[in-house]
C-alpha cells in the first residue's frame, strides 16, 4: 500500500492521519522488532527510550524529535550498537525510506504553515550597527541592552531571544542615547579636539609623588617591565569629552627587542586610579628597533587617561627603580643594564566621528530639511512632520512604510507640536517611538519565500550584521534579489567589503564561542607567558584565518587540519614554532607551518583557551566543542530517567584514566566513545593553548597519552593523527560548516526536511575543493534561506 | 619613517574588563548611613532574598547527620552556630519533574518542570511574583544579580529571562546616587514621553499579530504583554525620580578580588544588605556564577573544575575551602540582617533568605537533593528538615509557604501541593 498524507490537513485533522500513522508503525515493527526492541522495550528502556509503545504521531512536537532521532541513529550507524548484528542494508534502506516520507511532509507542512525560523529581533550587536547606520552617529549602544543568548547555537535563533518590560524599557534607553546624540549633532554641532603631547608634558622628570609615568632620556619616553598598578599611565592625556579618539604614538620603538625582533606592549584607557581601576583596552603595540608612529582609534570616557607599558609575559621585572608604590629612575640605564622596553617620543590625540560628517547624520535626521543659523526652516510644520517621519519610518522597518504603519507615528509628532510649537522635539518624539517599533526591532516574515525586502534584510544581517545599504535596497525595491546571477554578485560583493569582518567576527564568536574568550583568568603565577597581548593575538589569529579561507575559497579541511596559520611575532614566540618566518613589526601574517600540530582551527590557541577552564583542561569540554561544532555531532545532555551517576575518580592516575572509569558505566559510554576522542588527542594543549608531553602541575609530572579510537573504529596515536582521520571526511565537516552557516543566518537550525537541501549544497561544494567561500554562496541560493 | 595605521574600533571591549591580572574592583565602604524614609517603613513588610550557586553545595559537608531541633552541625555549619536559631536545613528536597544538570538554573527559583533542561517556557520566579504584587512600594520592584554575567534565575510571567545586574559600582549608582536635577527633569520629561510610545507600539504589536504567520504570534504577543507591563512601571518610576535616593556615608572599602568568586559574593551581599535597609527593594535575587576562585588560600583550581572532583580528597579538600566561605559570607549576611532594629524585632524577622543550587551533586549534575538553607521572614528555625533523599520532598512547598508568609494568598507555586512540612510561623 502507498502512504497517502494529505499534506494541507495533516496539522489540523490528526485523528484522520491516526490511522495513516498506525500503518506506518505496521511497516516498521518488524524491523524494530528484529533490531531495537531488544534494548528499548517496556522493560529494558534503555537510554529511557521504549519503542514498544512510542506512538508515531509526528505532528506532535516531542513524538516528532522522537522519531527524528531513532531516524537519526539508524541512518547513521550508530544504532544499533556495534556489538549487535548490523541490519541488512535492504532491511535498513527500507525501514529508513518508510520513516523519512512521513516525517519529511510533516515537516514540510508545517514549514509551509509557519516558516521554518520565527520572527527574530535584533540582537544586541545588529542593533547597535542599524542605529548606526540609520542615524549615521558612532556611540556606543551595546551596554545600554542585555546580553543575548547563544544557548548552545546561536543569537540569531528566535527560540534563545527573551523579551520582557525589562528588556524593552532598556530599548527605550538605548532609542533615547542614540536620539540624543543624533539630534545634539544636527543641532549644536560636533566637538573638537586636537592636541599633541611632547614628552616632557608626559613625564615627570624629577620622579616624585606617587609617579608611575615613563623615564625621560634622550628626547624620549621609555617605560620598561614594572609590575605596579597603573604603571606606565599617562596624566596628561585624559580626554575632556566620551567620544572617538584617534591616538598616534609618536616614534615608537623596542628597547632590546627579544629574539622574535618585537618588544609587545598594550594600550589602555581608563580613571587610573584605584577608586576606578578598570582599564579597557585598546590595542597591543608592537615595537620593533626602527621608529615608526603607530595610529589607534578608540572610544575614550569622560576624563579617562591612556596608560601604555611593555606587556611581554615572563619578561624579568625591573625591580630597582620601583620603591614603595613610586618609580625612580635617576641612576639607572636599563637599556645598558639589558632590561627590554618601549620608547615614544610622544602622543597626539585627537576626537573623531568615524562613521559620518556631522552633514551626513542631518541627512538622515531631516533629509532635505534647510537649515539657518543651525535652525530648521520649517515652513508647513505638519506637512513636513508627516514627510520626515514616513521617510525615516521606511528605512527604518527596512521595508516601504504604508499610511497605516506610520499613522500612528505621525499623530503623536503633530499633537506635541500642537502642545509645543517645538519642531525638533515633536520629530524626536515620533522617532523615539518608531525606534521601539515592533516593526523595527524584528524580522516582519511571511511564512514562504522572502519577498524581496526580506531578502535584502538576511543578506545584509547575515554579511554585515546591519540593515541593508542603497544598493541592496534599490535591487529590493526593483524585485531583483530573485535572480540567482543577482543573489550571487550581492554575496560576493557583500563579503568583499570591508563589513564583512562584522560576519567574520560575530559568526566566529558564537560559532566557535570566541566570545567566551575572557570567560576564564589563567593564573598569571602558572602561566606567566600568558598576556593580554596573547589572548588578542589569538581571536585575531583566528579571525584571520578564517576570512582567509572564506577570501581564497579554501577547503573546510583546514577546520581541522592546516599548512598556515595568520601569526604575529608574539605569538610564534608563545606556540614556541621553530624559525617562523616571520617579519617583526607587521602584525599578523600568513606562516606556513612545518607540522600539523598548530595549522587547522581545533588546536588554534583561542579554541583551546575556550575550551579549557583556565586552570585545567577537560576532554570533555574540548570533546564536545570538536563534536558540536566542527564534526557536527550533537552531544545530548543525559536522559532524564537515566539516574545520575556519581563519578568515582579516587586511585585513577591521570585525566585518562578518571574518564575510562567514567566510560566504563554503560549510560555514558555511548556518548563518551564520541566525546572523549578528540579531547584526548587535545590533552596534547595545556588551558593556555601551548603544546605539552606532560602534566606538570604534579610533583611527578605524567606524560600525555593522546591516543585514542575515533566512534568509527580508527586508531590513532596523537592529534597529528586524529587530524588527518579527519581531514579525509571533508563531507562530513562541509555538512557541519553548510548546517552552522545557515543556522546563524537564517535564525533556525535546519529542520529535517532541509536535509537533501544541506545535502545537495554539499554536494555541489565537492566539484569546487570544498571551499568556504562555495559553500556561504550555494547556502545563500538554496531555498533554505531565501525561505522564512 | 612609516605609519601603520591599525584601526582598533573596539569599543566592545569595553564591557571585557579586567583584562590584566592584579586589577581590583573599589567600592566605598558604607558604615553609618540614615535610611531614606526611616519613619515611613511600614510594619513587617516581609522581604524575600534568593541566593543561588551554579555549582551547588558538597552535600555530605552540609546536610547534618541527624534531623530536628537538636542537630548535630554538618561540617560547613560549625561556623554558624552563633546564629543556628535563625535557619533552617532543608535536606532531601528539589523540584519535581526538573533536570537538565546545569541547563536547570532556570528553574531555580521558578521550580518549573524543564523536558531535560530544554523548556519551551519557564514560568514566573518567586521573587518576580512578589515584585509583581508587592514591589510597587519601594524604588526598585526586585533586584537581579549575579556576580558572574548577565544571566539569571529570575523570570517573568511570560517566562523571559530578567537580565542580571553584575556590576558592583553600577549598582550602587543605581542605588545611592542622586541624579543632577537637570537628568531628573528630562527623566521625569522621558517618562512621560514613554507612555503614549508604549501605547502606540502596544497597539502596534496588536496589529501586527494579525499580519504574521502562527509561528510568529507568541513573539508578538510577549511584546504587547512586554510594553503593557512597562507602561505600569513607567507610572511606578515617575513618582520616584523626584524623590532624593537614600543618603551613606562613605568611605573606602576592600576591594572584591577578581579571582575569589566568594569575594564578589561579598560585595554583592553588602550592597543587598543596604539597599534593604534603606528600603531601596524588598525582592532580590543573586546568582553566583564567578569561576575563579584562586585567590583564595590552598585553592588552584577553578571552582567549576574542583565541582567535578570525582571524590578526589584533593579536589575536595580545595572545593570545600571555597564552599566554606559561600556559606560563612552567607551567615554574615543573616548577622547583619539580624543586627538591623526594627523595633520589636530585627530586619532578618522580616526577611526571607534562602541560599540554594540547582544542582545537588555538581560532580554528577544531579538536580535532587538541592542543597538549601533557609532564614529569616520571622518562621521558627534552628532545625534540619529532613526529608527522603532517594524520594525528594517537593521544594516548591517552601516557596509556598514563604508567599503565603508573605501574605499572598496562593493556593500553589508551580508543582507545590501543600505547604512545606514543618515549617511554622514564629508565635
Amino acid at each position: 500500500m502507498k502512504l497517502f498524507f494529505p499534506l494541507l490537513l495533516l496539522a489540523t485533522v490528526p485523528q484522520f492521519v491516526g490511522a495513516a500513522s498506525n500503518d506506518v508503525l505496521e511497516k516498521m515493527d518488524a524491523f524494530l522488532d528484529r533490531h531495537c526492541f531488544d534494548c528499548h522495550d517496556g522493560s529494558v528502556q534503555e537510554g529511557g527510550l521504549d519503542l514498544t509503545s512510542l506512538e508515531f504521531k509526528p505532528w506532535n512536537k516531542a513524538n516528532f524529535k522522537r522519531w527524528e532521532l531513532v531516524f537519526n541513529r539508524a541512518h547513521d550507524g550508530e544504532m544499533p550498537p556495534k556489538e549487535k548484528k548490523r541490519p541488512e542494508s535492504e532491511d535498513l534502506q527500507n525501514f529508513l525510506k518508510t520513516l523519512k516520507g512521513p516525517l519529511y511532509w510533516t515537516d514540510e507542512a508545517k514549514i509551509k504553515k509557519q516558516g521554518r525560523s520565527k520572527g527574530r529581533r535584533l540582537t544586541r550587536i545588529e542593533y547597535e550597527n542599524t542605529i548606526h547606520d540609520l542615524l549615521g552617529i558612532d556611540i556606543p549602544l551595546t551596554d545600554y541592552l542585555p546580553a543575548d543568548h547563544a544557548g548552545h547555537s546561536f543569537e540569531t535563533v528566535a527560540d534563545n531571544q527573551q523579551l520582557s518590560h525589562f528588556h524593552l524599557d532598556k530599548y527605550l534607553v538605548a532609542a533615547d542615547a542614540a536620539l540624543d546624540e543624533a539630534f545634539k549633532r544636527t543641532l549644536k554641532g560636533d566637538e573638537s579636539f586636537k592636541k599633541f603631547y611632547p614628552v616632557k608634558e608626559l613625564t615627570n622628570r624629577r620622579g616624585s609623588g606617587n609617579y608611575r609615568g615613563p623615564e625621560f632620556r634622550d628626547g624620549e619616553a621609555r617605560i620598561w617591565t614594572i609590575p605596579l598598578q597603573f604603571y606606565g599611565r599617562l596624566p596628561a592625556t585624559r580626554v575632556p569629552a566620551s567620544g572617538w579618539y584617534k591616538i598616534t604614538i609618536k616614534n615608537l620603538r623596542g628597547i632590546n627587542p627579544g629574539p622574535d625582533g618585537a618588544v609587545w606592549g598594550t594600550l589602555r584607557s581608563g580613571d587610573g586610579y584605584s577608586s576606578d581601576p578598570i582599564l579597557y583596552y585598546i590595542a597591543s603595540l608592537e615595537g620593533v628597533e626602527k621608529p615608526r608612529d603607530h595610529v589607534y582609534t578608540a572610544w575614550m570616557q569622560e576624563d579617562h587617561l591612556l596608560e601604555l607599558k611593555p606587556n611581554e609575559g615572563g619578561q624579568r621585572p625591573v625591580r630597582s627603580v620601583s620603591r614603595g608604590g613610586n618609580v625612580f629612575y635617576r641612576g639607572h640605564d636599563l637599556a645598558k643594564e639589558g632590561y627590554s622596553g618601549l620608547a615614544y617620543s610622544g602622543v597626539e590625540i585627537e576626537r573623531i566621528y568615524p562613521n559620518a560628517e556631522r552633514w551626513e547624520v542631518r541627512q538622515s535626521l531631516m533629509p532635505g530639511v534647510e537649515f539657518k543659523d543651525g535652525k530648521p526652516q520649517v515652513k508647513t510644520p505638519n506637512a513636513e512632520l508627516d514627510r520626515l517621519i514616513r521617510d525615516f519610518a521606511t528605512r527604518a522597518f527596512r521595508r516601504p512604510a504604508k499610511p497605516e504603519h506610520v499613522f500612528a507615528y505621525q499623530q503623536l509628532a503633530k499633537k506635541k507640536y500642537k502642545a509645543t510649537k517645538d519642531f525638533t522635539a515633536s520629530l524626536k518624539e515620533a522617532y523615539r517611538a518608531v525606534l521601539c517599533s515592533p516593526r523595527f526591532f524584528t524580522f516582519l516574515e511571511q511564512p514562504g519565500k522572502l519577498d524581496s525586502f526580506s531578502l535584502a534584510s538576511r543578506l545584509s544581517y547575515t554579511f554585515w550584521t546591519s540593515m541593508p545599504d542603497a544598493e541592496l535596497k534599490k535591487l529590493a525595491w526593483e524585485n531583483k534579489l530573485k535572480d540567482p546571477a543577482v543573489l550571487r554578485a550581492q554575496v560576493n560583493r557583500l563579503l568583499d567589503d570591508p563589513r564583512s569582518e562584522r560576519f567574520i567576527a560575530n559568526f566566529t564568536n558564537q560559532w566557535l564561542k570566541l566570545s567566551e574568550i575572557n570567560f576564564t583568568q589563567p593564573d598569571p603565577r602558572r602561566f606567566r607567558e600568558f598576556d593580554p597581548i596573547v589572548q588578542d593575538s589569538m581571536v585575531a589569529e583566528t579571525r584571520a584565518f578564517v576570512k582567509k579561507l572564506v577570501d581564497d575559497n579554501l577547503s573546510v579541511v583546514n577546520f581541522v587540519k592546516s599548512d598556515f596559520s595568520m601569526l604575529n611575532s608574539r605569538l610564534a614566540t608563545f606556540y614556541g614554532i621553530d624559525q617562523p618566518n616571520i617579519k617583526p613589526g607587521e602584525g599578523l601574517q600568513k606562516v606556513s607551518l612545518p607540522n600539523t600540530y598548530r595549522g587547522g582551527l581545533v588546536t588554534h590557541g583561542s579554541v583551546l583557551k575556550v575550551t579549557a577552564d583556565g586552570s585545567v583542561t577537560s576532554p570533555i569540554l574540548r570533546g564536545v566543542w570538536v563534536n558540536e561544532r566542527i564534526l557536527g555531532v550533537e552531544t545530548p545532555p543525559p536522559p532524564p530517567n537515566v539516574p545520575a551517576v556519581e563519578p568515582d575518580i579516587r586511585g585513577a592516575t591521570d585525566i585518562r584514566d578518571q574518564l575510562d572509569k567514567h566510560r566504563n558505566i554503560r549510560t555514558c559510554a555511548a556518548c563518551h566513545e564520541k566525546i572523549d576522542p578528540p579531547g584526548f588527542a587535545l590533552e596534547s594543549y595545556d588551558p593556555v593553548g601551548r603544546w605539552r608531553s606532560a602534566y606538570a602541575t604534579t610533583k611527578n609530572a605524567i606524560k600525555v597519552d593522546p591516543s585514542g579510537v575515533t566512534p568509527d573504529g580508527q586508531p590513532f596515536a596523537d592529534i597529528g593523527d586524529w587530524k588527518n582521520v579527519y581531514a579525509a571526511k571533508p563531507e562530513k565537516l562541509a555538512t557541519n560548516f553548510t548546517r552552522q552557516f545557515l543556522t546563524y543566518s537564517t535564525g533556525a537550525k535546519p529542520h529535517f526536511s532541509d536535509r537533501d537541501v544541506v545535502a545537495d549544497i554539499v554536494e555541489a561544494a565537492k566539484r569546487e575543493n570544498f571551499g568556504v567561500r562555495t559553500i556561504i554562496e550555494k547556502s545563500v541560493l538554496s531555498d533554505v534561506f531565501r525561505t522564512k | 619613517m612609516n605609519t601603520a595605521y591599525i584601526s582598533t574600533k573596539n569599543h566592545l571591549s569595553r564591557r571585557t574588563v579586567l583584562r590584566g591580572a592584579g586589577v581590583a574592583l573599589g567600592l566605598p565602604l558604607l558604615d553609618a548611613m540614615t535610611p531614606a524614609f526611616a519613619s515611613e517603613i511600614p510594619d513587617r513588610h516581609k522581604r524575600f532574598v534568593g541566593i543561588s550557586l551554579s555549582l551547588g553545595l558538597h552535600n555530605p559537608y552540609l546536610v547534618p547527620e541527624t534531623s530536628g531541633k537538636d542537630y548535630k552541625p554538618s561540617r560547613y555549619l560549625r561556623s554558624l552556630q552563633d546564629i543556628r536559631n535563625e535557619f533552617t536545613v532543608v535536606s532531601g528536597s528539589s523540584h519535581p519533574g526538573v533536570t537538565g544538570g546545569h541547563t536547570a538554573e532556570g528553574s531555580i527559583f521558578t521550580a518549573c518542570p524543564n523536558s531535560r533542561g530544554s523548556t519551551s517556557r519557564n514560568t514566573i520566579s518567586i521573587d518576580q511574583l512578589f515584585a509583581k504584587h508587592l514591589g510597587h512600594e519601594t524604588r526598585y520592584p526586585s533586584l537581579v544579580l549575579n556576580t558572574g554575567n548577565e544571566k539569571s534565575p529570575s523570570y517573568t510571567e511570560n517566562g523571559a529571562m530578567v537580565p542580571a545586574e553584575r556590576d558592583p559600582r553600577r549598582l550602587f549608582r543605581k542605588l545611592f546616587i542622586d541624579d543632577s536635577t537637570a537628568d531628573k527633569k528630562q527623566k521625569a520629561e522621558l517618562l512621560r514621553g514613554g507612555k503614549s510610545i508604549m501605547d502606540i507600539v502596544g497597539a502596534e504589536a496588536r496589529a501586527l499579530s494579525r499580519e504574521v504567520g502562527p509561528g510568529d504570534r507568541d513573539k508578538l504577543d510577549a511584546w504587547y504583554t512586554s510594553v503593557r507591563e512597562l507602561e505600569g512601571r513607567l507610572d511606578e518610576r515617575a513618582d520616584w525620580v523626584h524623590k532624593p535616593k537614600p543618603k551613606i556615608n562613605q568611605k573606602e572599602l576592600v576591594p572584591a578580588d577578581p579571582n575569589n568568586a566568594a569575594d564578589i559574593k561579598r560585595v554583592m551581599l553588602d550592597l543587598i544588605f543596604l539597599a534593604l535597609q534603606t528600603d531601596s527593594t524588598r525582592f532580590v535575587t543573586l546568582h553566583c556564577t564567578h569561576n575563579t576562585v584562586n585567590a583564595l588560600e590552598g585553592v588552584d583550581e577553578s571552582y567549576h573544575g574542583l565541582s567535578h572532583h570525582g571524590r578526589d580528597e584533593d579536589k575536595l579538600d580545595q572545593l570545600a575551602i571555597v564552599e566554606q566561605e559561600m556559606v560563612n559570607n552567607w551567615g554574615n549576611f543573616l548577622r547583619e540582617l539580624k543586627s538591623v532594629d526594627m523595633g520589636n524585632h530585627s530586619l532578618l524577622d522580616d526577611t526571607m533568605v534562602i541560599l540554594t543550587s540547582n544542582l545537588g551533586n555538581a560532580s554528577s549534575h544531579d538536580n535532587k537533593n538541592m542543597p538549601c538553607l533557609f532564614a529569616g521572614g520571622g518562621f521558627e528555625h534552628g532545625q534540619h528538615l529532613a526529608f527522603d533523599k532517594k524520594n525528594n520532598y517537593p521544594l516548591p512547598n517552601l516557596y509556598l509557604s514563604m508567599i503565603r508568609n508573605a501574605g499572598l494568598p496562593f493556593e500553589t507555586f508551580a508543582t507545590s501541593n501543600k505547604e512545606m512540612e514543618g515549617v511554622t510561623v514564629r508565635a
